[in-house]
């Protein structure tokens, strides 16, 4: 493998068509399609097949035409479409300002700020959202009773505020943080020798230097909020706003299931995927990004000066508010007799918890939700560094396939795609091994994880120079070594992120593997969905705050993993 | 605690065991039957949410039988697609269901799905002891009458209102929810999704017209929700007095929290029975068949219904268990009174589908 490998780094070539080069290409693309490709086919001919479920299949626009002519269906488009801008154009200006913050300037506290942000996405947003409704429930908000205030959570702008505070400002963080962090500081040096300002070098010099990095983790975020559910669900619904995915998910939660119209719809994702991957080619072409070489690499923090402290207050307050207070509330409702009721007969009990650790079920949901965090963790990080490398670094035949098919996974909504891997598993002897089992569920959750782990590993891979690796090879070092001793340290960051992303993914996921467990695989994700499906949201609570124990446990190690040899190399 | 309440229903067991005395050949096939389901070593039960069996039942069964009882806690529709995309391949992992009417007879059933379940039963308890049913012998849903098992049949309160907002003495008549005073006070489980929403309204629209329908949840302003917890906990603070198609098991259990929930029936109507999420079902080429032939014996026994009316809180068709610990004692049918069954499978099979539809293109949104 070390070998072949070394063969796609530098070229070595046989003669022909079938020379080592262009068989390693061949046998990576099938291998990638055959789990992406796959999947997509699935959605775009199920879009087209009008037939009932389980009848022989027939060919037409039916779906189509049914799906794109219900008034509903535009309705939620353009709601969620609205809902994305609000969120992203907020949230990736905050991301970033907070992610300069934390990793540019000589703020106090940054690396505690960066580690609660870590700790506010890994919260399951579904108890998190519950905290909210908590406080900000129009009638009975703690917030409104307290304060006569009229905040109103079940709003447009409502959705919007916890998903800032859930999911987009974090994820933007912890995608922006590490590119921040692993820029070299001569260019900034330079600005402010210059006379630039802090603000001016970071709009001027900063941000464009990090673009290959703020795209794709952009992107991420657009097709993260397209498919957004959970908070829709609980805040739009009883008020009547509908989100595209709300409908998705209407359409195959009927008996028997509407998969065709789901399917056309879901394929709106694939227009999606294609704007923004051309986009992001378009943005790259053509300009160089590198700023990791052997030549100096200085990583002096901006001095703040009379505004360090600002600035502590301001991601202070900003995680107390966002953060610390979700937080609390969902501490406090898995000890709630009834979730926000405080003026019962003894509004606080511990009975949650002993029955939740009384059920027999959560040692072993537990145990799977660990088994699965971790083979992902690290599975994800061999495949997606490997891949990523292969796309950035090599000269690899047919490499731009393999670009694309890194990021067909995104073309799919998580629940078509759980839906699709259920028919593959079951259609084909794959069911032995993945229909039910935890190995089943790490497929399904790498080939979920597999263009946010490229893409982040691109945007490291992209600005490494060659003379570090061409160094080693100098030296006598094998492929594989520099892969493992020069490349892989000097990624290392980022690498870690995308282990701890997997994780939390993995452990936090139900979407994706909801169809796909059995009662002997099921992780703790789908234990806490349990007890929300059976009322008992309070239980639900309790497992959640387990999940993020168990994910913080994850994060502190891999943070720990990826400082130390970050710092040794 | 848990352990005192194992030994209270071990005891009904014994009880229930003298009752009906057992024939040598029952003993020699209960125990065969025994040994095969151990061998098998566990059967998998799929519920919708709600189900309180995962409580105590598993651990009791596996006590008693040495065979382990899996229960699956899904959406009742993601259950039944699961159950037709592995029965497409032969892949079955599921062996006993217990859900709603609809989309065991609109779907499951027609597709050849289910298995019969009246040919397994083999316990004297269950098929000789004629007195201990409601309707005489175990009740099958179907027109076979031996797919579908009705284990509970529950008499469903038109609403339900909190009574410190609203006096639940002022619905005479169904008019009495159209009061311009009650405009944003009315919550119903939405009606426009399969279901309880749907079961209750579709019903109403029946009886009572579209006109009624509309008046009510578009006249109103009725918020309809799709998450049953929701839906009793806006009933409990009061922001929305009324509520329609609440989750019985929801009501008993503000009514143990102490919230003051009473049930109104307007006298110019008459209720409606339905089985709730209690139908038991048997899989076709279920991967544990002697081990769901067990559990479906025993569930049907004295001991087996007793404690399924506890943990679900629903009145069982099985009489001879008693009503006693039901929090919501509304619900239970009295005897000598008519009700109209929204479960029978003509009704299901025949209008409640076109009401339905109706309702659906009514309240669209």
């Amino acid at each position: 493998m070390a070998i072949s490998l070394r063969a796609l780094r530098s070229g070595v070539t046989g003669n022909g068509l079938f020379n080592k080069r262009n068989v390693l290409s061949l046998i990576l693309i099938l291998a990638l399609g055959s789990v992406t490709v796959v999947p997509v086919l699935f959605l775009v001919i199920s879009s087209f097949n009008v037939a009932d479920p389980g009848q022989a299949t027939t060919f037409g626009l039916g779906n189509w035409i049914e799906a794109f002519d219900d008034s509903r269906i535009l309705d939620a488009i353009w709601t969620t479409f609205s809902l994305v801008a609000a969120r992203l154009s907020i949230g990736v200006l905050a991301g970033i300002l907070f992610a300069w913050l934390i990793a540019r300037t000589d703020m106090p506290g940054g690396t505690t700020f960066e580690f609660l942000f870590w700790i506010a996405f890994f919260s399951p947003a579904l108890p998190l959202t519950l905290g909210w409704i908590l406080l900000l429930d129009p009638e009975n908000g703690v917030i409104n009773s307290l304060f006569g205030s009229h905040f109103d959570i079940f709003t447009f702008w409502g959705i919007v505020w916890v998903h800032l505070t859930a999911t987009t400002i974090p994820v933007a963080v912890i995608l922006f943080t590490p590119a921040f962090r692993q820029m070299s500081a001569v260019l900034e040096d330079s600005a402010r020798m210059c006379g630039a300002s802090a603000l001016g070098t970071l709009r001027r010099i900063t941000v464009p230097l990090l673009i290959p990095a703020i795209l794709p983790a952009t992107a991420i975020m657009l097709i993260r909020s397209l498919e957004a559910f959970e908070i829709e669900l609980l805040l739009g619904s009883p008020v009547g706003i509908f989100v595209y995915s709300t409908r998705i998910y209407d359409l195959i939660d009927e008996v028997p299931a509407e998969y065709g119209m789901a399917t056309a719809l879901g394929t709106l994702f694939l227009f999606a995927v294609f704007v923004m991957a051309a986009l992001y080619a378009l943005c790259v072409r053509g300009r160089r990004f590198t700023t990791v070489t052997g030549q100096g690499y200085s990583t002096e923090r901006i001095k703040l000066g009379r505004w360090r402290w600002p600035a502590f207050a301001l991601c202070t307050i900003y995680l107390s508010v966002s953060f610390g207070l979700g937080m609390v509330f969902l501490f406090l409702s898995s000890f709630m007799r009834r979730f926000g009721f405080f003026d019962i007969k003894d509004p606080f009990t511990l009975e949650h918890w002993r029955v939740l650790f009384d059920d027999p079920i959560l040692l072993s949901s537990l145990w799977n939700s660990l088994l699965l965090g971790a083979c992902t963790a690290v599975a994800g990080v061999i495949l997606f560094s490997l891949v990523a490398y292969v796309v950035v670094r090599s000269r690899i035949t047919g490499k731009g396939v393999i670009d694309i098919l890194a990021w067909l996974p995104w073309a799919i909504p998580g629940v078509l795609m759980g839906l699709a891997l259920v028919w593959l598993y079951l259609e084909t002897p794959l069911r032995v091994v993945f229909y039910g089992t935890i190995a089943g569920l790490v497929v399904a959750m790498l080939i979920k994880e597999l263009p946010v782990g490229v893409q982040l590993l691109k945007a490291g891979f992209i600005r490494l120079g060659d003379e570090l690796e061409e160094a080693a090879r100098v030296c006598g070092a094998s492929w594989s070594m520099t892969y493992v001793k020069v490349i892989l340290p000097l990624v290392a960051p980022v690498l870690a992120t995308v282990a701890v992303l997997s994780f939390q993914a993995a452990v936090r996921d139900i979407a994706s593997v909801v169809f796909l467990y059995d009662n002997d695989s099921r992780p703790l994700s789908i234990l806490m969905l349990e007890y929300s499906f059976s009322g008992e949201m309070e239980r639900g609570a309790a497992a959640g705050i387990l999940l993020v124990i168990m994910i913080t446990i994850m994060a502190v190690i891999a943070r720990w993993l990826g400082h130390r040899s970050g710092t040794s190399s | 605690m848990r352990k005192m309440r194992l030994t209270g229903i071990a005891a009904v067991a014994v009880a229930a065991m003298i009752a009906v005395p057992a024939s040598a050949d029952f003993n020699s096939d209960w125990k065969a039957l025994i040994a095969a389901a151990q061998k098998e070593g566990k059967v998998v039960l799929a519920a919708g949410p709600g189900t309180g069996m995962r409580r105590t039942m598993p651990e009791f069964f596996e006590k008693k039988f040495g065979v382990k009882l899996q229960v699956v806690v899904t959406p009742s529709r993601q259950t039944a697609q699961r159950a037709i995309r592995e029965a497409a391949v032969g892949a079955q992992t599921i062996d006993v269901f217990s859900t709603g009417q609809s989309t065991l007879i609109r779907v499951l059933y027609p597709k050849g799905l289910l298995a019969p379940i009246k040919p397994l039963l083999i316990h004297p308890d269950v098929i000789n002891n004629k007195a201990a049913w409601m309707k005489g012998e175990p009740w099958f849903l179907d027109d076979k009458k031996e797919y579908m098992f009705r284990a509970v049949d529950l008499v469903i309160p038109m609403a339900f209102v909190n009574t410190k907002h609203v006096d639940p003495n002022g619905f005479n008549h169904t008019n009495d929810f159209l009061d311009p005073k009650y405009k944003g006070k009315i919550v119903v489980y939405d009606p426009t999704r399969p279901g309880p929403g749907s079961n209750a309204i579709s019903y109403y629209m029946k009886f009572l017209g579209e006109k009624y329908v509309i008046d009510l949840i578009k006249g109103q302003k009725a918020k309809l929700t799709r998450s049953r917890r929701q839906l009793v906990d806006w009933l409990a603070q009061g922001r929305y007095p009324i509520a329609f198609a609440a989750s019985i098991n929801e009501i008993a259990r503000l009514r143990r929290e102490g919230f003051k929930i009473a049930a109104v029936q307007p006298k110019n109507v008459i209720s409606y029975d339905a089985p709730g999420s209690g139908v038991i079902t048997l899989l076709n080429n279920a991967p544990h068949p002697k081990a769901a032939q067990l559990f479906l014996n025993w569930i049907m026994t004295k001991e087996g219904m007793k404690m399924y009316q506890d943990l679900e809180g629903m009145p069982v068709t099985r009489v001879d268990v008693g009503r006693d610990g039901l929090m919501v004692p509304e619900t239970v049918p009295k005897p000598g009174v008519k009700y109209f069954d929204t479960a029978s499978y003509d009704y299901v099979v025949g209008e409640s589908g076109k009401l339905f539809g109706k309702l659906k293109r009514l309240l669209k949104r």
